[in-house]
């Protein structure tokens, strides 16, 4: 049987850049030093006005082929994690395979999962690949939640990157006894807590964006249109600190072993007040976890492989450590998995 | 934690004078009071007593009194 190994991650940035100093600007009651401070942000990357999640995800695939890592021609799946296609139809994996010369033969799909996505992309990669299904799997995750933000919301806007990664998942043969490099996976979902983090309206429940949304501001709840992202900060606190540490006890349990057993945790990189919460309530030590979002922000499905790969050029990811990533976020939703590290 | 101690630990996290607070204290009309400080309160009962407390429940609370009310049903539960 194949063994799934994670061989190459790259990631793209979009050019144009929103700092604090421009935000403090716009919402003059939270001075730039405030915001790093609560949020370890400095300064986020948002797409041009026409560049897609899919443009995005073109990139990063092409900065993976230029590195050698893999070439179009060996993908035999390509698996795009968005919430932002270009159209309802046809799915955007299915153009990308188109632009990047991914041969006819291979499978394509997009599936719609946020920050628990590229964890869930990883379980699929290695399911397809350790069942014979595919030898080389493409995961690209990008989101652009630049352009489901009102230019007002300073809630979410201070959080929010636009980006893309790419990540190369290939089969190994010979490995029958050894421990897998991906896996196992615990995962959850708590649709009860839909509302939580949503945008309304622009799909099929309500196709109609409300008139003249972008002119309007907060209603006197401080909610914006239904057509804006809609984040219930507080609530999706709560059921971070709920969920993400059973989640992690839970896959411990199921590989027996105790958390000292991990050398490097990664989790979605949603903020730093967020993510030194969560360290703190697992008491994992500062060095064994990563923390990477002051450049970038909140990128969502992306945090995590950019995270790895920035983890893994300032030497705090080493080969053969075993790592633990954990996504939680829209839907709800949350997974969490290992990954053995051979160096890319 | 005594009813006391816990008014002293939010002392603490908003940076208010010791014995400031009496719990009666009308929320809105303290200026440290904003979202942040709802999500440190969720972490400050996270860390003294390993409750999760529901955040739209924090955010809606109008006083002090409220807070401590929302950390006894917690306990309770």
């Amino acid at each position: 049987m194949p063994r799934a190994q994670l061989t190459g991650i790259e990631y793209y940035l979009p050019q144009i850049l929103l700092g604090n100093e421009e935000l403090a600007r716009l919402y003059p009651e939270w001075p730039a030093a405030q915001i790093e401070a609560k949020t370890g942000i400095r300064t986020r990357h948002v797409a041009a006005p026409g560049e897609t999640a899919a443009d995005m995800a073109v990139q990063a695939a092409k900065k993976l082929f230029a590195t050698g890592k893999c070439t179009p021609d060996e993908i035999d799946f390509l698996l795009l994690c968005t919430e932002s296609p270009d159209y309802f139809l046809p799915p955007s994996a299915c153009l990308i395979q188109h632009q990047l010369n991914v041969p006819k033969s291979a499978g394509a799909f997009d599936y719609n999962l946020a920050c628990s996505g590229y964890v869930y992309g990883l379980a699929v990669a290695q399911g397809l690949i350790e069942t014979g299904a595919a030898r080389t799997v493409l995961l690209l995750t990008a989101e652009t939640y630049s352009k489901f933000m009102h230019p007002l919301d300073k809630s979410v806007r201070t959080l929010f990157g636009d980006g893309a990664a790419a990540t190369v998942i290939r089969g190994v043969e010979g490995q029958p006894d050894a421990s897998p490099w991906i896996g196992p996976f615990v995962f959850g979902t708590d649709g009860s807590g839909a509302e939580t983090l949503i945008v309304k309206c622009g799909a099929s429940r309500c196709r109609q964006v409300p008139e003249n949304a972008h002119a309007q501001g907060p209603d006197a709840t401080g909610r914006f249109p239904d057509s804006y992202l809609f984040m219930d900060g507080p609530a999706i606190f709560s059921f971070t600190l709920k969920t993400v540490s059973t989640a992690v006890k839970d896959l411990l349990q199921k590989i027996d072993l105790p958390l000292e057993a991990v050398d490097l945790f990664v989790f979605h990189q949603a903020n730093q007040f967020m993510l030194e919460a969560l360290r703190k309530q697992l008491k994992i030590p500062r060095e064994r976890f990563v923390i990477s979002l002051a450049e970038k922000g909140n990128t969502v499905s992306s945090t995590i492989p950019m995270a790895l790969l920035d983890a893994q050029r300032d030497g705090q990811l080493k080969p053969g450590q075993r790592v633990m990533v954990v996504g939680f976020g829209v839907g709800l939703s949350w997974a969490a998995g290992l990954v053995t590290w051979i160096g890319i | 934690m005594t009813r006391q101690e816990f008014l002293n630990e939010l002392e603490n996290m908003m940076a208010l004078p010791p014995m400031s607070l009496t719990g009666k204290d009308d929320l809105a009309s303290l200026p440290q009071w904003d979202s942040m400080q709802v999500l440190s309160f969720i972490v400050l009962v996270e860390e003294k007593l390993g409750l999760v407390v529901n955040g739209p429940d924090v955010g809606k609370s109008t006083t002090v009194d409220d807070l401590l009310l929302l950390v006894q049903a917690r306990l309770n539960d």
